[in-house]
């Protein structure tokens, strides 16, 4: 059992998106494949096809800039608005000081606009959910959180095994305070003994980069990685979604005691299209209810999935409607968990392309 | 579940082109790779409760040995 919280004043009231510029097909890497037919069957099953990624020296608070400001011209919304800022990364642009301060000055928030770092990847959104909602419950007025990463800067193209799975992105949300009741549920996870199903090992204080750790690994599959890269042992990450996630997705429904056929949309961290057809038939709830179109239009965004999947896939149903949801991410840590929220009225953004400010096309961070 | 429509759930499950047999060396399969092991990992848990291990993996040389890890006598 995981640890469950219940909110009574947080809603989501508006989200963005932004992916990153240069878009890769897999058609145009089956080179890297020992056959025509193989690659059929990876986008037939797992649902390869398109990926965007950022380009050069993109970053996720780039990605997540572009979005918050697209957000607050369309909601009208100004630095003073902002009581906090949390921002979720695993790839921000300093060693420290995080991100939430990057975008704090980039944004001009006040100094009463306090400041929240999350290190999280796929399980972040609703991570990063959960604290935004606590701040909301304690009277925070309104909270931006921003969630992204840029996981293609530190992926080898030769990598076959983790290179086509991830796109870049970077998303906005904003979660206000609301005075009158508006419950919220919110189930936790978190298991460190999965340190090292994912992880870039190298490159922070414990194991600093240096020519040993950035010397090239070929595994018996030909793909090349260093330890300054991130790595994923890809079937135990299967392993812990098919075991843990619908289990999760029950407890939510159980804990909210909302039958899944009072849920309208049921978001899942976008891992690949196989991973949430594996879950959705186990958990028995309708494939119509479960958007994963994203995984083969923009790869796998980390953090950045679920908002992104709100924008790219449910704009229309959702935008300016009441709707029931419920939130699933899972991944890195290894930490999952999940939100039923009531969706009304949410200003919804339609995903756009990110492309940095300054003369020449650099980011003005 | 009989021999039979295990070998046939497991063809399917394989997306292989041929007909399984017990005997059937996995290594031998051309679509004996890892999208194949997660679908067997899929195939395990959700017909037979079973969970599999990256242990399993390498001690599964057969269909025969998918078979029993899936709780069907041989």
């Amino acid at each position: 059992m995981g640890k469950r919280v219940t909110f009574r004043h947080a809603k989501v009231t508006a989200v963005s998106s932004a992916y990153g510029g240069r878009e890769i097909s897999i058609d145009d890497e089956a080179g890297y494949y020992e056959s025509r037919e193989q690659l059929e069957r990876l986008k037939r099953t797992i649902g390869f096809d398109r990926r965007w990624v950022v380009d050069g020296t993109v970053t996720s608070a780039d990605l997540c800039l572009q979005a918050a400001r697209e957000l607050m011209d369309r909601c009208a919304l100004e630095a003073a608005d902002f009581d906090a800022v949390v921002f979720v990364t695993q790839t921000p642009d300093y060693c420290m000081p995080g991100n939430a301060h990057v975008l704090h000055r980039a944004l001009s928030l006040p100094r009463s606009c306090i400041a929240f770092d999350l290190v999280y990847g796929c399980s972040g959104y609703v991570k990063g959910l959960f604290l935004a909602f606590m701040l909301a419950e304690q009277g925070f007025r309104r909270i931006l959180v921003l969630t992204g990463d840029t996981l293609s800067r530190i992926i080898d193209v030769r990598n076959r095994a983790d290179a086509p799975v991830f796109g870049d992105a970077g998303c906005a949300t904003v979660v206000e305070r609301c005075d009158g009741e508006s419950p919220s549920w919110f189930c936790l996870y978190s298991d460190g003994s999965g340190l090292e199903t994912m992880w870039q090992q190298a490159g922070a204080y414990r194991c600093p980069s240096s020519e040993e750790t950035r010397r090239e690994i070929v595994d018996e599959k030909g793909n090349v990685r260093c330890r300054d890269d991130f790595y994923m042992n890809g079937f135990e990450v299967f392993n812990f979604t098919l075991t843990e996630q619908p289990p999760l997705l029950r407890d939510i429904l159980e804990y909210s005691g909302c039958p899944a056929d009072g849920v309208d949309f049921f978001v899942f961290h976008q891992a690949n299209r196989y991973i949430i057809e594996t879950i959705v038939k186990k958990a028995g709830i309708p494939l119509a209810k479960a958007p994963r179109r994203t995984f083969s239009e923009f790869g796998n965004q980390s953090s950045a999935s679920i908002p992104f999947t709100i924008c790219n896939e449910l704009s229309e149903a959702l935008e300016g409607k009441r709707a029931r949801v419920v939130l699933q991410g899972f991944g890195i840590g290894l930490s999952w968990g999940a939100c039923l929220l009531d969706f009304d009225g949410v200003t919804i953004l339609e995903p756009r392309v990110c492309r940095p400010e300054g003369s020449d096309g650099q980011s003005d961070l | 579940m009989t021999h039979e429509e295990f070998l046939e759930k497991f063809q399917d499950v394989l997306q292989a082109e041929d007909p399984l047999g017990m005997d059937t060396v996995l290594e031998d399969l051309d679509e004996w790779d890892s999208l194949a092991r997660m679908a067997t990992v899929a195939f395990l848990d959700s017909d037979f409760g079973v969970q599999a291990t990256f242990e399993d993996f390498t001690t599964m040389k057969t269909v025969a040995d998918v078979a029993r890890k899936a709780g069907i006598a041989s």
